[in-house]
C-alpha cells in the first residue's frame, strides 16, 4: 500500500490492516524459519554445523561453504547448463502445453476426454522407472549427451501439468471475448495469442514459473542422459556434499541457497513486470 | 453451412491439442508399454543376461500383494498421500483466500512463503533430515526450550513420528504450491459477482459457499488431481530424508519400485510395483474426469 | 501487458540463443590427464572423490609413457554410476572401464555389465601376487575374471583416548568384554557422550559395518540363524538398550558416524581405513584429542573379524578395445603403481608384492592396525543376489536396534530371506 492510500483508511480499516498483517507475519515466521535455517547453516563452520550444541546463528561465521560452491571449477558451466536446460524445457512445455490446454478448454470435440486422460495417464508412472526406457528412446534418437534429452524428458512432465492447470482458465474466459476478436477480423491464431493468452495471464505466469522450476531443479534426467561433467547441471553438486565422507550440512545449505536465488529473482521479476495480478487481491470481504 | 462451421471448429480444436498430445504419446507411451511388458515377465538378475525370462502372467502382482512389506508400503503410500493432501489443500486454500485480502503485507509475505516450493526437493529433504534430527535437530531443541516436551522426540527413529515428519516437510512445499495454483484461480473470479451478492446481503460464509467454491470447482479439481498424482508417486523426499526407514515405515510405492529395480535388480517386480501405482492413479484420474464431465454438461 | 509478455519471451529466447552459443566453447575436460597422445581413447568412470587427483595422476603418467592408448577418467557419483550400469545393462551404452564397489560386482557380472577378460590375463604372472579375497570379488562363480581389484580397506575401532583415559582406561579395548566395559564407562548422558558410534543405515554401508559383528561372534551370513548369529544381534541391541550407543545410528552413514565422533558425541567409532586420511585432512583441526585405532574386539569364544571393502575396476561389455583396457588395468594395478596409489589415497594394496615396496602400512601405527586386521577380514559375497542378502541383514539389524524385534526373531526373519538364496547358489 502506498502512503497516499493510507490517508483514506478509516481507523477501523487501519485496525483490520494491522490485524491481518500480524497474522501474516506469524505465518511467515513459521514458513520462513526453515529458510532462515538454511541461511544460518550455510555460514557455519564444518564443526559447528554438526556440533553437539544447536546454535541459532553462526557463532563461527564463515563464507567457506559458499566459496566451496561458487569457486568450483565447473560452477559457471553448471550454471549455464542449468539455465539452458530450464529455459529449453520451459519453452518446449509452453509451446506444446498452452495450445493443448486452450484446445481442450474451449473446443467441444469427440475424444476430448480421452485426450485429457492420456495426458494424465502418462504422469502416473514413477519417474525413476521411466529412466531406462527413455534412455533407450533417446539413444535411438541420438539425444543422449545433448541438452535436448533432459529438456524433452522434463517437459513431458510439465506439458500435462500445464494442460490440467490452464484448461479451466481458458474455459472461464467469456465467449464474448473471442467472438469480438473474430468480428475484428482476427484469425484463430491471432485470437489465441492476442486475446486468450493475455486474458489468463496469471495462469500463464504460474505455469511459466513452475515449468521453469521443473527444469531448474531437475537432477535425475539431466544426470542420467548426460554423464559428462561439462554437461552437468548445478543440482549435481549435491553429490559432492553427501557421500561416504559424510554430509556437509553447511555446504549443502549454501548449495540450496545458491540454487534458489536465481529462481527468486526470476519470480520477483515476473511478478513485478508482467503479472501484477498475483498480488492484486480479488476476493473481497 | 452450419455443419461445416462445426466441422471447422472441431478441426481447429484438434490443431491446438494434437501437437502436445503427440509429444506426450511419443515421449511417454513407450516407457509405459516397456514397464507393462516387464511387469508380466520375470526379468531379474538371474534371467536378464541369458534372456531366459518368460511370460509369468500375474505372478509378480500376486507375489507383491502377499508380501507383508508391500502391504505396509501400500498403506504408507495412502497415509502419506491423504495426510499431505488434506493439510496442504486446506491450508493452501485458506492461505490463498487470506492473502487475496487487501492488506499491506499480503504481497510480500505471499511471495516469501513460495520460496519453500522453489527449493529442489533433495535439498528440502536434507533440510528436513537435519531439522528433525533427534539429538542435534533444531525442532527438538526448540520444543525443549519452549518446554513443550521434556524428552527429545525420536522423530525419524519411530514409524509414526517419521511419517508425521515426512508429511510436515512435504506440506511445507505443498502448501505454497496449492496456494499458488488456487490464488491464480481466485483472481479469475470477477469482483462484480461478489459485489452483487453483497447488495443482496450475503454473509461471508454464504459468499464462500455459493460463489467462491462453485466458481473454483474446476481449479480445485485440477489442483487435487495433480496433488494426488505428485504425492502418490513421491520419491525424492523419502529417498533422501529417511531412505524409507525406519524399517520401511516411510517407504512408499515410488521408492519401493526404485529399490526393486535399481538395487535388487528385480526389474519385473519393480515394474509391477510401478504398475500398481499406475492403476491406483488411473482410478483417481477416472474420478477426476467424471467430476469435470459433470461440470461441462 | 501483451507487449511486456512478448518482451519477456523475447528476452528468454535471446538468453537461450546466447547460452546455446556459449555451449559450443564449453571446456572439454578440466582434469589434468596430459595432452591426447593420439592413442585409442579409453573412458574410465569412477566415483573417487578425495582420491580423484591421485587417479588423474596415474592416468597422466600412463598417457605420457605410451602413445597407443589415451585414458580419460570421469567422475560419476556412486549412486549415479550404479544407475548408469543398470541402465547400461539394458541399453548397452557403457564406458570402457568402470569402477564398482566390490560386493556389487557379482550382480553386475551377472547382468552382463562387465566383459570376461580371463583370456587377456592369461600368462600374466603378476596375477599370483593378488590377494585371493579381493581378486575373487572380480570373478563369476566359474572363476572367470571381469576386472581387477584396485584397493582394499577394512574396519577397526577408533578411540578418543582422552575420553577413555578420563574413564580410567589407559589402553583401547581388545576383547568384547573390555569393549563393553569401556562403552559403559565412557557413556555420559549429561554431556551427550555415548560410548560407541557406528553406521547402521539401511543400505550396503550398514551391512558393511555389521559384518564384523556377525563374523566376530562366530557366525556367517549363511549361518545367521544360530546361537552365534543371535549373539551378534544381542550385542548390538544391548549397546542401545544400555544407552551406550544412540539409536540414531540407524540413520547415520559412515561419514555421519565419523562426524558424531569428531563432534565428541561418542568415545569410540567403528571406523574405516579411508577415514585415516580424513583425520589428517579435513578434520585435522577438529580433532584436538589423542586417538588410537584398535582391531575389532575379540569375542569370548575367540572369534574376531572385520570386513573387506574396496573397489574394483572392470572392463565393460562392449568396450571398443578390450585389449587396451586390460593393458591399462595391468599398469594401474602393477605392484609399484598400486603401492604409490594406496599411499596417496590412504588405502591398503591388493597385492602382496606391493606391500613390500613401502613401509607405509607398517610404520604408521594407524594403518598398521588395518593392515594387520586384514588377516581376519571377511569378504562380502561374491554373490549375484548380494543386494537382497544385504537388505535382509541390515533390516534385521535395524529391527533389533530400534527394539522392534528381539534377536531370535530378527535372525529367523533374515534367514528366511537368505537361506533360499544360498541354497540355490551358495556363498563362497
Amino acid at each position: 500500500m502506498t502512503k497516499g492510500k493510507n490517508s483514506i483508511f478509516t481507523s477501523k480499516e487501519a485496525r483490520r490492516n494491522l490485524l491481518l498483517c500480524v497474522i501474516a507475519v506469524l505465518i511467515a515466521i513459521v514458513f520462513l524459519f526453515p529458510i532462515y535455517w538454511i541461511l544460518a547453516m550455510s555460514f557455519k563452520s564444518d564443526a559447528e554445523s554438526f556440533g553437539k550444541v544447536v546454535t541459532y546463528y553462526p557463532h563461527n561465521f564463515t563464507v567457506e561453504p559458499w566459496l566451496m560452491n561458487l569457486t568450483d571449477r565447473e560452477f559457471l558451466s553448471s550454471l549455464k547448463n542449468s539455465l539452458f536446460i530450464a529455459l529449453c524445457s520451459m519453452t518446449i512445455s509452453m509451446v506444446f502445453g498452452v495450445p493443448a490446454a486452450y484446445g481442450m478448454g474451449r473446443y467441444k470435440m469427440p475424444g476430448s476426454k480421452s485426450f485429457l486422460l492420456t495426458f494424465l495417464v502418462t504422469q502416473m508412472l514413477p519417474a525413476s522407472l521411466m529412466l531406462t526406457p527413455m534412455y533407450l528412446i533417446f539413444n535411438k534418437l541420438h539425444l543422449l549427451g545433448t541438452y535436448w534429452g533432459p529438456a524433452i524428458a522434463i517437459a513431458s512432465g510439465s506439458v500435462p501439468f500445464i494442460v490440467v492447470t490452464l484448461r479451466p482458465y481458458f474455459k472461464g474466459v467469456p465467449t464474448a471475448l473471442d467472438d469480438a476478436a473474430r468480428i475484428d477480423g482476427c484469425n484463430v491464431f491471432q485470437a489465441f495469442f492476442r486475446i486468450m493468452i493475455p486474458a489468463i495471464k496469471t495462469g500463464i505466469i504460474t505455469v511459466v514459473v513452475i515449468s521453469f522450476l521443473n527444469g531448474w531443479n531437475d537432477l535425475a534426467y539431466s544426470m542420467t542422459f548426460n554423464v559428462k561433467p561439462e554437461m552437468r547441471p548445478l543440482t549435481a553438486n549435491i553429490y559432492r556434499f553427501q557421500s561416504k565422507y559424510g554430509t556437509k550440512w553447511n555446504c549443502i545449505m549454501a548449495y540450496g541457497a545458491i540454487l534458489v536465488m536465481p529462481v527468486i529473482l526470476l519470480f520477483v521479476f515476473l511478478q513485478k513486470y508482467i503479472v501484477g495480478g498475483l498480488t492484486a487481491g480479488a476476493v473481497k470481504e | 453451412m452450419k455443419m461445416t462451421i462445426a466441422k471447422k471448429k472441431k478441426l481447429e480444436g484438434y490443431m491446438f491439442v494434437l501437437p502436445g498430445f503427440l509429444y506426450i504419446l511419443i515421449v511417454l507411451g513407450y516407457p509405459l508399454i516397456y514397464n507393462i511388458r516387464l511387469a508380466f515377465r520375470n526379468v531379474n538378475v538371474k534371467t536378464f543376461k541369458s534372456g531366459t525370462d518368460v511370460f509369468v502372467g500375474l505372478q509378480n502382482f500376486t507375489e507383491l500383494f502377499q508380501d507383508p512389506t508391500f502391504q505396509l508400503i501400500f498403506k504408507n503410500t495412502l497415509v502419506f498421500t491423504i495426510g499431505c493432501l488434506v493439510f496442504q489443500f486446506t491450508i493452501g486454500f485458506i492461505f490463498a483466500m487470506f492473502f487475496s485480502k487487501k492488506f499491506t503485507l499480503a504481497g510480500p509475505i505471499r511471495g516469501m512463503i513460495l520460496v519453500g516450493y522453489m527449493m529442489p526437493m533433495s535439498v528440502t529433504a536434507l533440510l528436513g533430515k537435519n531439522m528433525f534430527d533427534v539429538s542435534s535437530g533444531v525442532i527438538n531443541d526448540l520444543l525443549m526450550k519452549l518446554h513443550l516436551i521434556q524428552q527429545p522426540v525420536e522423530w525419524l527413529l519411530q514409524g509414526n513420528t517419521a511419517m508425521i515428519a515426512i508429511i510436515a516437510v512435504n506440506c511445507w512445499v505443498g502448501i505454497p504450491f496449492n496456494m499458488l495454483l488456487l490464488t491464480s484461480g481466485l483472481t479469475g473470479i470477477s469482483q462484480d459477482v461478489y459485489e452483487s451478492a453483497e447488495v443482496d446481503g450475503a454473509s461471508s460464509i454464504q459468499k464462500f459457499l455459493h460463489i467462491t467454491l462453485p466458481l473454483m470447482k474446476p481449479a480445485i479439481a485440477s489442483v487435487l488431481m495433480l496433488g494426488f498424482i505428485y504425492t502418490f508417486k513421491a520419491f525424492d523426499l523419502q529417498f533422501v530424508m529417511t531412505s524409507g526407514g525406519p524399517l520401511n515405515a516411510t517407504d512408499v510405492l515410488g521408492t519401493y519400485a526404485y529399490t526393486l529395480s535399481f538395487t535388487q535388480y528385480e526389474f519385473s517386480k519393480g515394474s509391477a510395483a510401478a504398475i500398481v501405482l499406475f492403476c491406483c492413479l488411473f482410478v483417481v484420474g477416472l474420478f477426476y474426469l467424471r467430476m469435470i464431465s459433470k461440470e461441462d454438461d | 501487458m501483451k507487449k511486456k509478455l512478448s518482451m519477456a519471451m523475447a528476452v528468454a529466447m535471446a538468453m537461450t540463443t546466447f547460452l546455446s552459443a556459449g555451449m559450443c566453447v564449453s571446456a572439454e575436460d578440466t582434469a589434468d590427464i596430459g595432452e591426447p597422445n593420439g592413442g585409442v581413447e579409453v573412458e574410465v568412470w569412477h566415483y573417487f572423490e578425495h582420491e580423484a587427483a591421485a587417479l588423474n595422476a596415474v592416468c597422466k603418467e600412463y598417457n605420457a609413457m605410451q602413445s597407443d592408448i589415451y585414458v580419460v577418467p570421469t567422475f560419476v557419483s556412486r549412486e549415479e554410476l550404479m544407475k548408469q550400469y543398470t541402465i547400461g545393462a539394458v541399453s548397452g551404452e557403457l564406458p570402457d572401464i568402470g569402477m564398482v564397489d566390490s560386493p556389487d560386482m557379482a550382480s553386475y557380472i551377472s547382468l552382463g555389465v562387465f566383459e570376461d577378460i580371463t583370456s587377456y590375463l592369461e600368462g600374466w604372472e603378476d596375477l599370483d601376487q593378488f590377494y585371493p579375497g579381493p581378486l575373487s570379488s572380480c570373478m563369476d562363480p566359474e572363476g572367470n575374471l571381469y576386472g581387477l581389484p584396485n584397493n582394499s580397506n577394512c574396519l577397526a575401532i577408533l578411540c578418543n583416548m582422552e575420553l577413555l583415559k578420563a574413564a580410567g582406561f589407559e589402553e583401547p579395548p581388545k576383547t568384547l568384554d573390555e569393549f563393553k566395559a569401556v562403552c559403559e564407562a565412557t557413556t555420559d548422558p549429561d554431556n551427550g557422550v555415548y560410548g560407541f558410534a557406528m553406521c547402521a543405515i539401511g543400505n550396503e554401508e550398514g551391512t558393511f559395518q555389521f559384518i564384523p559383528w556377525l563374523y566376530g561372534a562366530g557366525a556367517t551370513v549363511a549361518s545367521v540363524n544360530s546361537e552365534e548369529g543371535k549373539a551378534a544381534f544381542e550385542t548390538l541391541g544391548e549397546l542401545i538398550s544400555n544407552g551406550w550407543m544412540s539409536k540414531e545410528v540407524v540413520n547415520w552413514g559412515q561419514g555421519d558416524a565419523l562426524n558424531a565422533w569428531i563432534a565428541g558425541k561418542a568415545a569410540m567409532l567403528e571406523s574405516g581405513t579411508w577415514q585415516v586420511a580424513q583425520l589428517d585432512g579435513d578434520y585435522k583441526d577438529s580433532v584436538t584429542w589423542e586417538y588410537a585405532f584398535v582391531p575389532m574386539p575379540q569375542s569370548a569364544n575367540g572369534a574376531q573379524a572385520t570386513v573387506i571393502g574396496g573397489e574394483n575396476f572392470g572392463v565393460c561389455a562392449g568396450a571398443a578395445d578390450v585389449e587396451a583396457c586390460v593393458d591399462f588395468l595391468k599398469y594401474m594395478q602393477s605392484a609399484q603403481c598400486n603401492a604409490d596409489w594406496c599411499e596417496v589415497a590412504g588405502k591398503l594394496p591388493v597385492r602382496g608384492d606391493a606391500v613390500e615396496l613401502k613401509d607405509f602400512w607398517t610404520a604408521d601405527e594407524r594403518y598398521k592396525v588395518f593392515n594387520d586386521s586384514m588377516e581376519f577380514a571377511v569378504a562380502r559375497g561374491p554373490h549375484e543376489s548380494w543386494p537382497t542378502i544385504s537388505e535382509a541383514l541390515y533390516t534385521a539389524e535395524q529391527a533389533v536396534l530400534l527394539g522392534e524385534k528381539d534377536a531370535a526373531t530378527a535372525v529367523a526373519d533374515a534367514a528366511a530371506v537368505i537361506d533360499p538364496i544360498v541354497a540355490e547358489v551358495p556363498l563362497p
